[in-house]
């Protein structure tokens, strides 16, 4: 049997956006890698409304690409602290009654406070610095979703909205980690 | 204006975060986390403490499926990084550490050689002449003895302690039984969580200690636990409960930890269960120092002083604790640490 090819790393969102009536939007997150591990995020996106109104009924016009760029932050007490950046593009189709569905990609990079080395020791007992994690990872994902801003509710108070996305951390040493992560929250208008 | 204030907003928590990145978390000199890779496994190790010292304890966790990061919490570990080098490795499949094997070559001399191969590389890194000692604890205890009696990990060590260590499964299980008995009778006599003490009673009356199955031995390590917490909340057991319950959780990837630690047990448990080594105990020549729980069921007092009479060297010492069960270094943090200290201060 194989096994430990990936660890799964299970993390948590809570996001509040605040919403201007441009459809540009600003986010600060609580965000938790597997509940005990705190930290944050911020972030900006941007919806681009290709209609509303009168011309909503158009099947063409009821997707909107958004864009989001995202940093955040979290720490192991005993271990490191974590720092994070990704941009993310995606797609929200909209109904008729403001309900919305969403899908997006996004790369980024991820780095660690403090260098992790990996070491090994050759036949004739010399330690070597071998290829490891170290302190540096790339951090694609992808992502799907339900809520968030539509045209037809662009003037509500709270719409409230739930993803689900996995970031993929490369190099984790010789393999991978996931890093599945549930974000609610909501947007708001003033 | 509610625009500027967003964008204010942003600005301070990006301050704040850059003010992060700027700072060192952790002491290079006093913390360091890497990975030790061999055979196929990449090893977590994490040192703590007073690296300036040149004295590294080699500690070797529990389990199988527990972790260095467990051990790297409470008020032992602080207590002994103020005066030495603590070294948590996560052994194999364990832990932080990472590997793509097969179960079935997962063998303790697997984990021997891992050992030793540490031993070496912390000599290697922090030079020939530091004074290294072996830790292990309860199952640590097994694959610490394993590796002193099949390496040469003996030539790179100032001395060995086993902590409540469990270097002979089939004798534990005797002793286990013996105590299960005797308390069990004790307990029920001064009305102690009688139901649970009959539950444990019936199930040792019916198990053949002298040839225990890998279901009944499963069944003897959970009791083991069970039987400790009754005492601790049983009256005037004077027995101390452990403060370290969710060390688990210590593992920066715990839940995964947890998954592939239980994995790595399966696949060594039969050997586990049929591991003794007591009748080569005799080819242990360096410092051996033995420590236990007055009330561990999990791994009785009598293996350490069976393991103290054995050993086969005249540098030898043991201690009991009297309020601890399978825990001592929790339960009696600043003893504990003296009488480490103590053995390391005299061969170091």
């Amino acid at each position: 049997m194989r096994y430990l090819l990936f660890f799964v790393s299970l993390s948590f969102y809570l996001q509040i956006h605040a919403q201007n009536g441009k459809a540009n939007s600003f986010a600060a997150a609580y965000y938790s890698a597997y509940g005990y591990q705190p930290g944050f995020i911020i972030k900006a996106e941007r919806t681009y409304f290709r209609s509303a109104g009168a011309n909503y009924g158009k099947k063409s016009k009821k997707i909107h690409p958004f864009l989001s760029l995202e940093f955040g932050t979290y720490a192991h007490f005993q271990n490191n602290l974590y720092l994070n950046g990704s941009f993310s593009g995606g797609l929200r189709r909209s109904g008729k009654k403001g309900r919305s569905i969403s899908i997006f990609a996004s790369m980024g990079v991820m780095r660690t406070q403090h260098l992790i080395s990996t070491y090994q020791l050759d036949e004739s007992g010399n330690l070597n610095t071998v290829r490891g994690a170290g302190n540096w990872s790339a951090l694609p994902g992808f992502g799907m979703g339900i809520g968030g801003p539509s045209p037809i509710n662009r003037g509500k108070k709270l719409i409230p909205y739930a993803n689900f996305r996995t970031q993929v951390q490369l190099p984790y040493n010789d393999s991978f980690l996931l890093h599945p992560m549930l974000e609610l929250g909501f947007y708001f208008n003033k | 204006m509610y625009t500027n204030r967003i964008y204010k907003g942003i600005l301070f928590l990006l301050l704040s975060l850059s003010l992060f990145a700027c700072n060192e978390v952790i002491e290079p000199d006093t913390e360091e986390r890497f990975f030790f890779r061999h055979n196929g496994a990449d090893l977590a190790m994490q040192v703590d403490g007073n690296i300036s010292s040149d004295v590294f304890i080699l500690l070797l966790h529990g389990g199988p499926g527990g972790s260095g990061h467990e051990y790297n919490t409470g008020a032992y570990s602080e207590l002994l990084e103020e005066k030495f080098a603590m070294v948590y490795l996560d052994q194999r499949g364990q832990g932080a550490s990472q590997g793509s094997y097969n179960t079935e070559d997962l063998t303790l001399q697997l984990f021997s050689n891992d050992i030793a191969a540490a031993a070496q590389m912390l000599k290697k890194k922090y030079g020939e002449n530091i004074s290294l000692f072996l830790a292990g604890h309860s199952w640590g205890g097994l694959t610490g003895t394993h590796a002193l009696l099949n390496t040469d990990v003996q030539t790179h060590l100032r001395g060995w302690m086993e902590w409540d260590g469990a270097h002979d499964i089939p004798l534990l299980n005797r002793y286990a039984v013996t105590m299960f008995h005797k308390y069990a009778r004790e307990e029920i006599e001064k009305g102690n969580f009688v139901s649970e003490w009959q539950e444990i009673l019936d199930f040792v009356e019916g198990v053949d200690s002298l040839n225990v199955s890998l279901d009944d031995g499963g069944q003897i390590n959970s009791f083991g636990f069970d039987a400790e917490s009754y005492l601790v909340q049983g009256a005037d057991s004077g027995i101390t409960d452990n403060p370290r319950k969710w060390a688990f959780l210590s593992s920066p990837i715990a839940p995964a930890a947890m998954l592939s630690g239980n994995i790595t047990a399966g696949g060594i448990q039969a050997e586990t269960e049929a591991a003794s080594l007591t009748l080569e105990l005799g080819k242990i020549q360096i410092p051996s120092l033995f420590l236990s729980g007055k009330y561990d069921f999990v791994v009785p007092p009598r293996l350490a002083q069976s393991a103290f009479e054995r050993v086969g060297t005249n540098e030898k010492e043991i201690h009991i604790f009297n309020k601890s069960g399978h825990s001592p270094m929790d339960t009696e943090a600043i003893a504990f640490v003296q009488v480490v200290s103590a053995f390391i201060d005299r061969y170091k």
